[in-house]
């Protein structure tokens, strides 16, 4: 963590949380820009899913992620002029995430892994689903084999699944975030089912 | 793990104390903005290149290659304007990129970006092309670029080799039905005989204009055409010299801006009535003009009465001074 807290700033607390929650990712933004206590709106509401988005394709520590995912809030605050609103907010600041662990990657490769997948069960269902894997297998040993069978792929595979099956995005939403066409999209996705498929079939280690 | 609200307040702590403020909406539009430009840009210049590209193929003598090399295949592989595809392929790859770079130039395949990156170029190139300026391009660089015969038009070079039966140059006088004269790129006179009776044709062999011949090198300076083409592209490149160039009104124009100080412009029009004394037809053919050029002359001489004491200071005999001036 790089950043000393101090407790000066005070919240917006005109809105209520209700009316937070109701408002658009675009009218935040606006806000945002008007005034910059508002970005805490932005943190309370991507933090959670882009840390383990972080995780999920990085399998970085906690207080690494952490870092990370500070960079890319200051990223995102000081690009927020360059937010396109034809695009969903989401796919954007999705994006600058992906930009920002694709650029400290050689660093993080050189870390220990974690555990940073959680998988709980409607995730192994949705994967086992769509991946073709028997459904009769126990969910311990599926979770356990789709673990082992996620941690051996490459990365550009393992975070294409991820952006699919962990964090839901559709076709569209993955070609926003990682800047390929949905053709290449289609094809990746393909690709890292087959690779997938091949490394859950071999015994696990 | 849940972050808590202390991360948040770190990272507004951050914005706050480091004073970062969201960059402004116009550096973000300047970025666009050059992506656009410098693309734009890439796609006139490499139309510009395939404009030139088609004028230096349609006449490319096609009709003489048997003439010329042994095969078509070798006929191509010589005169492919090697330069400007070169050029025409760097500049549509940077159309590509930029159009990849614009903000959702990503969303596009590789094959759909290059196809239209190639079309656009193509189709400009075209209209560039029926507009004449793939002709305009070949004639200003023929004119002024060093390296012209060596980089932009090798062909120039290629036909200019009277010991394998190929020569270019001006026709600087037509001697008879059957004969002419002609000043090579090397300043070179050569006397041209036609084979056999056949006449020369009138719309080729045209005094002040250059040509190309097919045919064989009877004596130092004496050459036997079986061919006679009109030269299209590199056409200029035959007027770059002082001596064979004849003054237009653009030089005109020029002297006009005070351009005559240049030594280099003084040079380029030295041995000028030197030439024209010794071939009266081309003196002929450059007083033929002169409606056009008096008309002009006086104009400019209105707005700078100073422009006569230049003209005859220039390259303009007694003779020629008297006939541009003439009310």
């Amino acid at each position: 963590m790089f950043f000393m807290i101090e407790n000066n700033h005070k919240e917006n607390t005109d809105l209520s949380d209700e009316e937070v929650l109701a408002k658009s990712d675009e009218e935040i933004v606006k806000m945002a820009l008007a005034d910059q206590e508002n970005f805490l709106f932005i943190i309370k509401r991507y933090k959670e899913k882009l840390f383990n988005y972080i995780r999920r394709i990085t399998n970085m520590e906690t207080e690494d992620a952490e870092d990370i995912l500070q960079e890319v809030f200051i990223k995102v605050y000081l690009n927020l002029n360059d937010f396109d609103t034809s695009l969903k907010f989401s796919s954007w600041i999705y994006r600058i995430t992906h930009n920002q662990v694709i650029s400290q990657y050689r660093k993080l490769k050189a870390r220990p892994e974690g555990t940073a997948l959680k998988l709980d069960d409607k995730i192994i269902k949705t994967i086992a689903a769509d991946l073709d894997i028997k459904k009769d297998v126990d969910l311990k040993i599926l979770r356990k084999n789709i673990f082992s069978a996620m941690e051996k792929l490459d990365r550009k595979y393992k975070e294409i699944l991820v952006l699919k099956f962990f964090e839901e995005k559709s076709y569209q939403e993955i070609s926003d975030i990682i800047k390929k066409p949905m053709g290449t999209v289609a094809s990746l996705l393909s690709r890292a089912k087959e690779n997938f498929g091949k490394e859950f079939d071999k015994p696990i280690d | 793990m849940n972050l808590n609200d202390k991360f948040d307040k770190s990272i507004i702590n951050k914005i706050v104390k480091d004073k970062i403020k969201p960059k402004s909406k116009w550096q973000f539009f300047l970025r666009d903005s050059v992506i656009w430009g410098v693309g734009v840009i890439s796609l006139i210049v490499g139309s510009l290149s395939f404009a030139v590209v088609i004028y230096l193929l349609k006449y490319n003598d096609w009709s003489v290659y048997s003439q010329i090399t042994d095969s078509l295949a070798e006929f191509i592989l010589l005169t492919l304007p090697y330069f400007w595809l070169v050029f025409l392929v760097i500049f549509i790859f940077i159309v590509y990129y930029n159009i990849k770079h614009t903000k959702k130039g990503y969303r596009y395949s590789l094959p759909a970006v290059l196809v239209i990156s190639i079309v656009a170029s193509v189709m400009l190139g075209g209209l560039f092309f029926k507009v004449g300026l793939g002709q305009t391009i070949d004639d200003v660089l023929g004119e002024k670029a060093p390296f012209y015969t060596k980089l932009f038009n090798r062909k120039i070079l290629y036909m200019s080799q009277p010991d394998k039966g190929r020569l270019s140059g001006m026709v600087v006088s037509r001697v008879s039905d059957s004969e002419f004269l002609l000043l090579d790129i090397k300043k070179h006179e050569w006397t041209i005989f036609c084979t056999g009776e056949r006449a020369l044709p009138p719309d080729i062999v045209v005094v002040s204009k250059p040509v190309s011949l097919v045919g064989e090198k009877i004596s130092e300076n004496i050459f036997q055409a079986r061919r006679i083409i009109p030269i299209g592209p590199g056409r200029r490149y035959f007027m770059r010299h002082g001596d064979m160039h004849l003054p237009g009104l653009k030089d005109i124009d020029k002297m006009n801006n005070h351009m005559m100080n240049n030594p280099e412009f003084k040079e380029r029009f030295k041995d000028f009535p030197e030439i024209l004394e010794k071939y009266p037809e081309l003196k002929e053919s450059f007083l033929s003009d002169f409606p056009q050029r008096r008309e002009k002359i006086q104009e400019m001489l209105k707005n700078d009465p100073e422009l006569i004491k230049r003209l005859e200071s220039l390259w303009l005999e007694p003779e020629i001074m008297e006939e541009l001036l003439k009310e």
